[in-house]
């Protein structure tokens, strides 16, 4: 208790308190921009944190985490381009509820999922680290080959279009992340004699690729006009409060999403992309409406921000906790976070807790209060944002182009990647102008190395043999699980274009 | 009359800019700042090791000493991006000895001859580790339990890397087979070990060290010549009859054909970091020796590390050249 007091304090000194909301700022309007990423937040900020007493440079570095990731919110909501692979299931329901008119209510939803969440998630990174990051550590290669399973299963089933195409464009995907070392034996594969492809395309560029060239181009096509019909008149305070409050009206979603959210983020190593699939796909499954997903929903919403935030927690865990790993960051952010900790000289581990209880906790406080104020942030700051909808396309397309491009080039300081982002944007068109959803193959291309190397890695341990796959009890319940979920899922997505001819639409 | 000094001005504006164009002479080196590339993400410890030493040498260049992580195929496309930067001296790498394994397993076709060696800068040591609830208390314990059951205890290792070769002579040494299971990264390794999905690993110590000091994992043997100042109490592998050795040795490379004496003030402004007494307790706060050698050193001692990689190479059936 005292060291928790002594943790309230430490935050709520003005210098603390300051940082945190200058870091949840600067994390939110990066990640707002499409192009820039929470990961160049907190790596344009470490050499910065030099100079600061390890009880300051950590709480900016968290706020400046908790705002990068909020911020992937608003470009996904208000112009359609996910931010980073943490939001890619929040555009379906954000962007309609925008394009529906509603941009206000549509940040005001995500907002307030992703405080919840946020919050729920510094709750557990309190109480349920150590027995979590204990579960997390009985995955081994069998189990995470399920776990790869059952998400590709979800991704194809969550998209709602043709499953062919989905299956289609899954196996596309699968077959990019083959592009450059193999995860086992390190010969190259596919690179047509290009050294830089000898570690494959990089994931972000190629993913702002797919979003933004497509977004952009239909931009284009709409002329002068701006993206949304901004001239109904809408008060966001009111927006943001009242979407507080719809939280507890989907109380048990909001609980399934959230522990959901936490538990993958625990699990070291994984992209954060698949929090937020499994999320969205648990929250249409156990959906009011199900057919509404994907034309703004408003479950949708709370499945997939809830989670994504649920996750940044998640993801602390392995860096912080008693047992487990640190040093396998849930993922890119914390890794840099990580490296941050040792250039200040501690040593994180499974030490960390013991000797250091104190300065943990102090990431927790802050943890939590960068939180709230990233909901303020929000609301204080979406009248701008959603005013900045209605500049001309033809300014608006070719800056976020640039953004786009600038950050390519950011992620790994390449040339290279920057046509990289070209090319998927020419992907990401040819599959709109096919119909084609871009989820499942940016799942494959994302997911596909590791999933590759698990499933490789399990055939070695194993000799050979696919047995346990189905005789140990984790992973048997994962393939369980998947095939009864795409089942489900089926004949969801069926019964609601049955629903959809009835009404005649 | 303002007319003339606009002329003036111009003319000054001018000559200043064709002054910035030409490239300085080595005598004005460096002008600008001098970028490190480091071939893997931040806060390993290529980085943090690069991290401080590019600090000491702001000190004498006078100019920044900016470290760039440029990260994937294990380190291979930060090695292409020096080795095919212009030969100025403002883009140098530093990379440990995985660029004989890259060259060796046919990832890359250079080696280190393509580069121009400064010098070697620090060193860490590796060890063998298990499981806290292990049988296993010493070397001996694993030899014999793994010449009783062949190919059956599993053994992970970094594909490609020193890890591997490391890993490689100290199995052939102790004359057992195990099941090997490649997995790279230090940490995803001992996570492996904790939740029990592999029975014995090696790693470097830096990494070993937070888990064997809270009783997580025990360490059976120290893979250098000599004790380890922070694990004296842990016998060496040759101490325990296993003629196998594993360093983290980090060496500073230029592209090949770099100015001498550009290459000269690199090494000399390199040296005086390096041999500073207080990055030297930087470094032995992560566990890492500082050790410079000069320019013969350095060459005499990339030789032998690479001529002793061929041998293990071929000896393993990992030679792809």
């Amino acid at each position: 208790m005292e060291v928790l007091l002594t943790a309230i304090a430490h935050v709520f000194n003005p210098v603390s308190l300051l940082l945190i909301v200058g870091g949840v700022f600067f994390g939110l309007l990066l990640g707002a921009i499409p192009g820039l990423t929470a990961t160049m937040a907190v790596g344009l900020i470490i050499p910065v944190t030099f100079g600061l007493a390890p009880e300051l440079a950590f709480p900016l570095l968290v706020s400046l985490y908790v705002g990068g990731i909020s911020g992937g919110l608003v470009s996904a909501s208000l112009i359609g381009i996910p931010g980073t692979p943490s939001s890619v299931t929040t555009v379906f329901d954000s962007y309609s509820m925008t394009k529906n008119g509603q941009p206000g209510r549509a940040l005001g939803l995500g907002s307030a999922a992703s405080l919840w969440g946020g919050l729920a998630s510094a709750v557990a990174l309190v109480t349920l680290a150590p027995p979590l990051a204990k579960f997390a550590l009985r995955f081994g290669p069998f189990e995470f080959t399920s776990l790869f399973l059952l998400t590709f299963a979800c991704v194809t089933a969550v998209t709602g279009e043709s499953r062919v195409k989905g299956y289609l464009a899954l196996l596309l995907g699968l077959f990019l992340s083959m592009v450059g070392m193999d995860p086992i034996n390190g010969i190259e594969r596919f690179t047509l004699g290009y050294y830089q492809l000898s570690a494959g395309f990089s994931q972000l560029p190629a993913l702002i690729g797919l979003f933004t060239l497509s977004e952009v181009v239909s931009g284009a096509k709409r002329g002068k006009k701006p993206t949304i019909i901004a001239a109904q008149r809408f008060s966001v305070v009111k927006d943001f409060i009242e979407t507080l409050f719809v939280i507890p009206k989907y109380f048990f979603l909001f609980l399934r999403t959230t522990i959901m959210g936490v538990a993958i983020g625990t699990f070291p190593g994984i992209g954060p992309g698949l929090a937020n699939v499994l999320c969205y796909a648990q929250a249409k499954a156990g959906a009011k409406h199900p057919e509404l997903f994907g034309k703004g929903s408003e479950e949708g919403i709370i499945g997939a921000e809830a989670g994504n935030n649920a996750a940044t927690g998640g993801a602390l865990i392995p860096l912080l906790t008693l047992v487990l790993t640190l040093g396998v960051p849930g993922d890119t952010v914390t890794a840099l976070i990580l490296g941050a900790f040792m250039l200040h000289g501690i040593q994180p581990g499974p030490l960390l807790f013991r000797t250091n209880s104190q300065f943990v906790t102090i990431i927790f406080v802050a943890f939590f209060v960068a939180n709230i104020v990233m909901w303020l942030l929000q609301l204080a700051c979406s009248k701008i944002f959603i005013k900045a909808l209605s500049t001309p396309v033809y300014i608006l397309a070719p800056v976020i182009l640039l953004f786009c491009a600038v950050g390519s080039f950011a992620i790994n300081n390449r040339v290279f990647d920057i046509w990289v982002f070209v090319l998927f944007g020419l992907i990401g068109l040819a599959f709109i102008v096919f119909r084609v959803p871009l989820l499942p193959l940016l799942m494959g291309l994302i997911l596909g190395k590791n999933f590759e190397k698990e499933f490789r890695t399990a055939l070695i341990v194993s000799k050979g043999s696919l047995a346990p796959f189905f005789t140990r009890p984790i992973s048997l319940a994962l393939i369980i699980i998947s095939v009864l979920l795409v089942i489900y899922l089926t004949r969801l997505s069926a019964r609601a274009q049955k629903t959809l001819a009835n009404t005649g639409k | 009359m303002t007319k003339r000094v606009m002329t003036i001005t111009v003319a000054v504006l001018t000559v200043l800019l064709l002054a910035l164009a030409v490239p300085g002479g080595a005598a004005t080196w460096p002008v600008k700042p001098i970028e490190v590339i480091i071939p893997y993400a931040p806060g390993g410890g290529s980085d943090v090791t690069a991290r401080i030493f590019a600090r000491y040498m702001e000190k004498s260049l006078g100019q920044p000493v900016v470290i760039v992580n440029i990260e994937g195929a294990q380190g291979k496309i930060g090695e292409m991006e020096v080795l095919n930067a212009r030969p100025d001296g403002y883009k140098i790498l530093w990379q440990h000895h995985v660029l004989h394994c890259l060259y060796l397993t046919g990832v890359t076709n250079h080696t280190w001859k393509d580069f121009t060696p400064i010098a070697v800068g620090g060193k860490s040591d590796n060890v063998v580790i298990v499981g806290k609830n292990s049988p296993w208390n010493s070397m001996a314990d694993v030899v014999r339990d793994a010449k009783a059951k062949p190919e059956h205890f599993v053994m992970e290792f970094a594909p490609g890397t020193t890890n591997h070769f490391g890993v490689l002579q100290m199995l052939s040494e102790m004359n057992v087979t195990m099941n090997m299971v490649p997995k790279s990264g230090d940490n995803p390794r001992i996570t492996s070990l904790l939740g029990g999905h592999c029975d014995i690993t090696a790693v470097a110590m830096n990494s070993a060290m937070p888990f064997y000091k809270s009783g997580d994992v025990k360490i059976l043997g120290v893979m250098s010549k000599d004790r380890s100042k922070w694990l004296p109490e842990v016998p060496t592998l040759m101490e325990q009859g296993i003629n196998a050795e594993l360093l983290n040795e980090y060496v500073l490379y230029a592209p090949k054909g770099i100015p001498s004496d550009v290459e000269a003030k690199l090494r000399s402004a390199f040296k005086s970091a390096m041999t500073s007494p207080e990055l030297i307790k930087e470094y032995e706060a992560i566990a890492t020796v500082a050790n410079f050698m000069d320019k013969q050193e350095t060459i005499d001692r990339l030789t032998s590390i690479f001529n002793g990689y061929e041998a293990l190479a071929k000896q393993f059936g990992i030679y792809r050249k």
